[in-house]
């Protein structure tokens, strides 16, 4: 039976009456109008419907609701602060990182997952977390080349 | 004539899309993202098994599920289901949940058919015919270069049999003229090259989402690469005029050519939003992708072909096949090269499997990855580098031919060619080899001439122009702007660029590399006409002729004399837009490209895995408007083509009929690990730019699997025959060297 719970969502709490079982995605998506995440395979392996839980990038097609509890979800929409965009959105502009661009926010959460553990990382590191999405178009370089411009942007900001 | 401007502020320089922001945001909405009020989902019932017949179907129980708004049957009893994946029905409910649960709850009877689903099973003898006619249809060969003599002589004695003899006679005779051929070459190669299936895997599903807006009036959100296409297939359909049907795309997560119409699911969905009375989304799931949703056919090459000592070619001699499931699998054979004599013969092979769409390049990848494997094994067995020897065989006559020799010249020097490549069979002993190899490829990549774009300028200063074309990611809207902007002195962000509603003027579906040539003169001629209009009524105004005007960094200007910003010389117009149409406008545009990529490799003989080091792509399309959106392309084609090279197959079971990789775990896409370092290069001297805009979304894709074989080749001094480069066919093909002592 669905039932209404609070789901930390982006720094707010928001009600949404939905079952278990629900996927995360579908929640995102179809409840609260967060279509950012999109559905690629529904199985976890594409990285399209990549958010952040307490930090951490996570598959939403393949987390149920019932995993999340009061975990604090990211979703590309919360990236924005105080009407700045991320830097990795930045760089995302700045490289020309997407084409099609349904894969672009799936990146965009992965590589803001791993610029928050770790804000310096070496190219391997990059490659290591960014391996799980799929870019069909294939901008995979540029979208390398936007990580690491985002991560020094970072840096120099941080100074 | 019209000519592009000769000292452009824009035009060739690097502008990034004008859509980053609202995909970089999560602000761009996608077809599958839009949610009508009272939208319904929808699920689609599909057939489990490779070949069968509905015997009976009972939706009753689906029908009565609570929440459950429709059920609709596309195949009812007695239907014949030709591939797993064929759509069977579709149910519409108010969650997603509901309407899968719904579609599971059909009851159905199925008599179940023999399958063939690999060609190996559709071509063998006693297999069971899957089309009337049987599972092969052969074509006639294609001869080039026999005298008409000799083929008179031929047919002389064919005729004079039995037709069923005919057939296998005029075959014998033509091979005995090869023989004579090849007993007279230095060098024969005879070998049998094929890569396999492939699938589109558009990251957004194939789909849409209806709602009708009266009884004849629908609206539809379509993942598509032709919105006037799938407007038109929906208003036939449902017997309503054209002008009613609104198709919307604003974005699209690829379609690689699979998306060029309304589709079964498509015209279901807004079946079940009728009969339902609400709005209704029906996107495919990641396995019907791969299934249903289209497929780039697989070819065979039995070839055999052979050269004089000097490197040319003598004649080539090719028997070739492919299946595309329930669609045919033809390609350009021989391909890019003079060959004196050829005989083509080719058969299509059905199985029961999605039927082949369009896909990046049709038929040119195939062809490119046979024909280039024969021409480096010949190189081989000649001892010369295959670099001379393609450069012995291209047509003098040919166009391409003086861009084909300063791209090749390009390219081996950004790889290191003579430097670093050893003849094939020299690259060490030890378990890891190094290799490089080429290809080449050409692609048309023209424009229609029957488009037009709409250029509004209004008295507060907006530009908005209009077309029924859509960006599938190319970046088609940033051009138009990129145009406009030249022409009337503005930003490209100073340009509104209205795509992607089929209602506009008449747009160009995004295919065959045709969206940037179709739309470039239309949209050039529109902002033209518009700009002239302004300064016919600014002339007027400021009691100067119209030829006194012009326009640069956002102001008119008067004698070369900036007089007036452009937002106060539009509000000059007073209450009334200017609004001009624009058509298609002879040399602007053109068609052709010819070019080569280059691959270097290192393969672990032990494990069988290749790891790209380095590939380089040189691309020619006459005059590039955005370097950056155009670099975009070349990258993703290049991409594209890595993923065909190493990793791509659809298997197929051959005893259940079912395709083994239908997701995206087993069925293998390149990530971010596995991306060389890749050279883009465009060769555009001036003579190149005076060609005008030449698309470029396919060309680059072509040669990319073909290039690498031929360096795995290079590295082992094994030829690898069967594509992708994975692990499996390495080792096979080592294996099977290393028995029949080669290696």
């Amino acid at each position: 039976m669905p039932m209404v719970r609070e789901l930390r969502i982006n720094g707010r709490s928001l009600a949404v009456t939905a079952e278990d079982d629900r996927t995360l995605l579908g929640v995102l998506r179809d409840e609260l109008g967060l279509t950012g995440a999109k559905y690629g395979c529904g199985e976890g392996r594409c990285g399209a419907c990549t958010v952040l839980i307490d930090g951490e990038p996570a598959r939403s097609c393949v987390t149920r609701l019932s995993a999340v509890g009061d975990r604090e979800i990211t979703t590309i929409e919360g990236l924005e602060q105080d009407g700045k965009l991320h830097p990795l959105q930045e760089a995302f502009l700045e490289t020309g990182a997407m084409q099609c661009g349904y894969c672009t926010c799936g990146m965009i959460m992965s590589g803001v997952g791993l610029l928050r553990q770790n804000p310096r990382p070496s190219r391997e590191e990059i490659i290591e977390a960014m391996n799980g999405n799929v870019c069909r178009c294939g901008t995979y370089t540029r979208i390398m080349a936007a990580v690491d411009l985002a991560a020094r942007a970072i840096k120099e900001g941080r100074k | 004539m019209a000519s592009w401007p000769r000292n452009p502020r824009l035009i060739g320089t690097r502008i990034p899309r004008l859509d980053g922001m609202a995909k970089a945001t999560g602000k761009a909405k996608y077809p599958s993202d839009i949610l009508p009020a009272k939208m319904l989902f929808g699920a689609i019932l599909a057939s489990p098994h490779a070949h069968a017949k509905i015997q009976s179907i009972d939706v009753k129980a689906a029908e009565s599920i609570p929440g459950v708004k429709a059920v609709y049957v596309q195949a009812k009893a007695g239907s014949t289901l030709r591939f797993q994946g064929d759509f069977i029905a579709a149910a519409a409910a108010t969650s997603e949940e509901l309407a899968r649960d719904a579609v599971r709850a059909i009851k159905i009877e199925y008599e179940i058919l023999p399958h063939v689903v690999t060609e190996e099973q559709a071509m063998a003898p006693g297999a069971p015919a899957i089309v009337r006619g049987g599972n092969v249809r052969p074509g006639r060969a294609v001869i080039r270069g026999i005298p008409d003599s000799k083929l008179a002589e031929i047919e002389k004695i064919v005729t004079a049999l039995p037709r069923n003899q005919q057939e296998t006679r005029r075959k014998q005779e033509v091979e005995k003229v090869f023989d004579e051929l090849f007993a007279r070459s230095d060098a024969v190669v005879e070998a049998t090259y094929s890569v396999p299936v492939i699938t589109h895997v558009c990251l957004e599903p194939h789909g849409l989402t209806a709602r009708w807006d009266g009884p004849d009036k629908l609206t539809v959100w379509a993942s598509t690469q032709a919105v006037q296409v799938v407007a038109n297939e929906l208003a036939g359909e449902f017997e309503i005029p054209s002008a009613n049907v609104t198709v919307l795309t604003d974005y699209m997560g690829g379609g690689f050519g699979s998306k060029f119409g309304a589709d079964v699911w498509g015209v279901v969905a807004a079946r079940l939003a009728r009969q339902a009375n609400a709005p209704v989304r029906l996107f495919l799931d990641r396995s019907l992708e791969h299934l249903a949703a289209g497929n780039r056919p697989s070819a065979t090459g039995k070839v055999k072909i052979g050269a004089s000592k000097d490197g040319r070619v003598t004649g080539l001699l090719a028997e070739t096949h492919g299946t595309g499931g329930t669609g045919g699998a033809g390609f350009p054979f021989p391909y890019v090269y003079d060959i004196p004599v050829s005989s083509r013969s080719h058969s299509d092979v059905f199985v029961n499997g999605g039927a082949q769409r369009a896909m990046r390049a049709p038929g040119h990848p195939q062809a490119c990855a046979i024909m280039e494997a024969a021409l480096d094994d010949l190189a081989d067995k000649l001892g010369m580098d295959p670099l001379e020897l393609r450069l012995k065989n291209l047509d003098p006559n040919d166009f391409h031919t003086p861009i084909y020799k300063g791209e090749i010249a390009m390219a081996a020097e950004l790889i290191g060619w003579r430097e670093k490549r050893k003849p094939r069979g020299m690259n060490g002993t030890g378990p890891i080899r190094h290799g490089m190899g080429m290809a080449m490829h050409q692609w048309g990549g023209g424009g229609t001439q029957d488009k037009k774009v709409s250029c509004t300028i209004s008295p507060d200063g907006t530009v908005e122009l209009k077309s029924a074309t859509q960006d599938i990611g190319t970046g088609a809207r940033t051009i138009m702007a990129i145009i406009a902007a030249e022409i009337l002195g503005l930003k490209p962000t100073d340009i509104v660029s209205n795509i992607g509603n089929s209602t506009f003027p008449p747009g160009q579906p995004s295919g065959g590399s045709t969206t940037t040539p179709s739309m470039s003169p239309p949209t050039y001629d529109a902002a033209t006409r518009a700009r002239d209009a302004l300064f016919k009524h600014l002339a007027k105004v400021l009691n100067v002729k119209p030829e006194q005007l012009s326009v640069k960094d956002g102001s008119v200007l008067v004698e070369g004399q900036a007089s007036l910003f452009w937002k106060d010389a539009c509000r000059k117009l007073g209450t009334a837009s200017i609004a001009e149409t624009g058509g298609f406008q002879e040399g602007l545009a053109s068609v052709g490209v010819g070019d080569c990529q280059f691959a270097e490799v290192r393969v672990d003989t032990e494990t069988g895995k290749v790891k790209l080091l380095k590939l380089v792509a040189i691309q020619d399309s006459g005059l590039i408007l955005d370097k950056l959106t155009w670099e975009s392309q070349v990258y993703g084609g290049v991409i594209g083509g890595i993923n065909y090279g190493l990793f791509e197959e659809r298997i197929m079971d051959p005893i259940t009929g079912v395709m083994l990789n239908a997701d995206m775990e087993q069925y293998r896409l390149a990530g971010a690990a596995d991306i060389p370092e890749i050279i883009v290069r465009a060769y555009e001297p001036d003579e190149q730019k005076a060609r005008g805009v030449i698309g470029v979304g396919e060309p680059p894709t072509i040669s990319t699997a073909a290039a690498i074989g031929n360096a795995v080749a290079n590295a082992l001094g094994v030829r690898v025959p069967h594509w992708p480069m994975s692990p499996r066919n390495v080792l096979m093909a080592l294996s099977a060297a290393k028995k029949e002592g080669r290696a």
